[in-house]
């Protein structure tokens, strides 16, 4: 019985979720699910909780109210199965590009003998093969996202949480990063919830867009993309 | 030749002021250097230099583990930084030689009591610049390190403190300095052995030669040092990290 429920559920949901942020509430009673390989965007304005409600579906973030549930359980804290891209990447800045995404496999727990290769692969699907060997000073802020994402696929994550990953990219670069991002996180299976101020951005890249309002963030609207995605 | 040239000026300048003083009180280069000369014959320099490196490696190292432990508990742990926080601040202002009387009372005339004042000399720095170092490590590069499974020591051995690694290094290096201070200050004190022993015969016998060669040979130290250590690690950081050197 356990085990057919667990089966109904979708990769994640969201149960009349409330977030603090200090004594101010930053999210109040959010509701909604995550499909598998679903992409969903949550878009609104600065200030209405966005990143708040991003780190608690990675775990970082306990709720004051309701309850955060996966395929494993209740989010309790943070797992390797939603793996989180911050604004600026958050890259190890004393670690090479490849020693970055080696670290997410020896947390991973690969073996060493696969390591190499297996990093060496994300990095050619990110497009950055020949920069395995650059500390992140010297990739560019293009390449520095490329290499987050290879870093984030390299946990093998069901959920890819990206917080405004394409701010402060000139707009080729964005287009470029749109177009392989979503072909390589749909060759995967990968479920990915994405803030963005954009809603333009949004609709491009999602299959649901939620709108927060606030604050503190409710969910005003749930826009169900019907066109196909860049 | 950059570097040599002051080296040169340096010693030409003191080799013309003692030539025209004529003072005993201030002999010239070349007298110290012979003064030197004859405390590595007779064995003197020698083991008084053993000696104190030796304390000063084993207190250094206590003192950068210590040190490292109380800043990162002092950055991490509230009840940690609200109880020792103020007070590494106020020991900062504590010249590590007074100590010295409560080592002694504690751990008697002993090896102990000269380490006990050097690592609390070099402690103290190295704990604030490490506090300082995590406390300013972004939080987005410890998440991410969260939501890849690490925790607790895993998290602070590979991403917090090689992420505070470049005010942790700056911290060691002004612990040094402190550290070379409060030897010197104890080996001067409680003579045991040690430059600074060497340092007070020369002063009991009137040898300014002497005197001024241990000082000199305390300066070779500090830039050896400097060259061999620091600065190496320095460069390597600055080159994973993109910071100017």
């Amino acid at each position: 019985m356990a085990a057919a429920l667990t089966l109904d559920l979708p990769l994640l949901r969201v149960n009349h979720v409330s977030l603090a942020h200090g004594d101010a509430m930053a999210v109040s009673d959010v509701s909604f699910d995550i499909g598998r390989a679903e992409i969903v965007a949550i878009v609104g304005p600065s200030g209405v909780g966005k990143s708040t409600l991003l780190g608690a579906l990675a775990g970082l973030v306990t709720p004051s109210a309701g309850s955060i549930v996966t395929r494993h359980g209740a989010l309790v804290g943070p797992t390797p199965h939603h793996a989180i891209v911050f604004q600026d990447g958050a890259l190890f800045p004393w670690l090479t590009l490849e020693q970055n995404v080696v670290y997410a496999l020896v947390r991973r727990r690969v073996p060493r003998a696969k390591r190499k290769d297996i990093a060496r692969d994300l990095i050619r699907r990110v497009r950055l093969t020949g920069h395995e060997a650059k500390y992140p000073h010297e990739l560019s802020g293009g390449m520095k996202k490329r290499a987050a994402f290879a870093r984030a696929l390299a946990s093998d994550p069901e959920l890819l949480l990206l917080d405004e990953p394409f701010s402060a990219l000139d707009d080729a670069t964005r287009a470029e990063l749109h177009a392989e991002l979503i072909s390589l996180f749909r060759d995967r299976g990968i479920a990915v919830v994405i803030v963005t101020h954009d809603l333009a951005e949004a609709a491009a890249l999602a299959d649901r867009v939620l709108v927060l309002e606030g604050p503190p963030g409710t969910i005003a609207r749930e826009i169900v993309v019907e066109a196909p995605r860049s | 030749m950059k570097r040599v040239v002051p080296i040169v000026v340096v010693l030409a300048v003191w080799a013309l002021v003692s030539g025209a003083l004529e003072s005993p009180l201030l002999p010239g280069p070349t007298r110290v250097a012979a003064a030197l000369g004859a405390s590595l014959r007779d064995g003197s320099l020698f083991w008084a230099l053993v000696t104190t490196l030796l304390r000063l490696v084993v207190s250094y190292v206590i003192a950068i583990a210590l040190g490292v432990i109380a800043g990162v508990a002092t950055a991490r742990v509230e009840w940690v930084r609200a109880s020792l926080g103020r007070t590494l601040t106020g020991l900062s202002g504590v010249p590590s030689v007074c100590w010295l009387p409560l080592a002694i009372l504690w751990f008697g005339l002993s090896e102990t009591a000269i380490a006990s004042v050097v690592v609390l000399g070099a402690l103290v720095p190295v704990a604030i610049a490490t506090e300082a170092a995590v406390r300013q490590v972004p939080r987005e590069i410890e998440q991410a390190a969260r939501t890849m499974g690490a925790r607790g020591l895993v998290l602070l051995a590979t991403v917090t403190i090689p992420a505070a690694s470049m005010g942790i290094v700056a911290g060691a290096k002004l612990g040094f300095g402190f550290a070379v201070r409060a030897l010197l200050a104890a080996e001067l004190v409680f003579v045991s052995g040690g430059l600074g022993q060497l340092l007070e015969t020369g002063r009991d016998m009137g040898d300014t030669a002497l005197v001024i060669g241990v000082v000199v040979v305390l300066l070779v130290i500090g830039r050896a040092v400097e060259s061999l250590f620091f600065s190496r690690i320095e460069r390597a950081l600055s080159r994973r990290f993109g910071a100017t050197a």
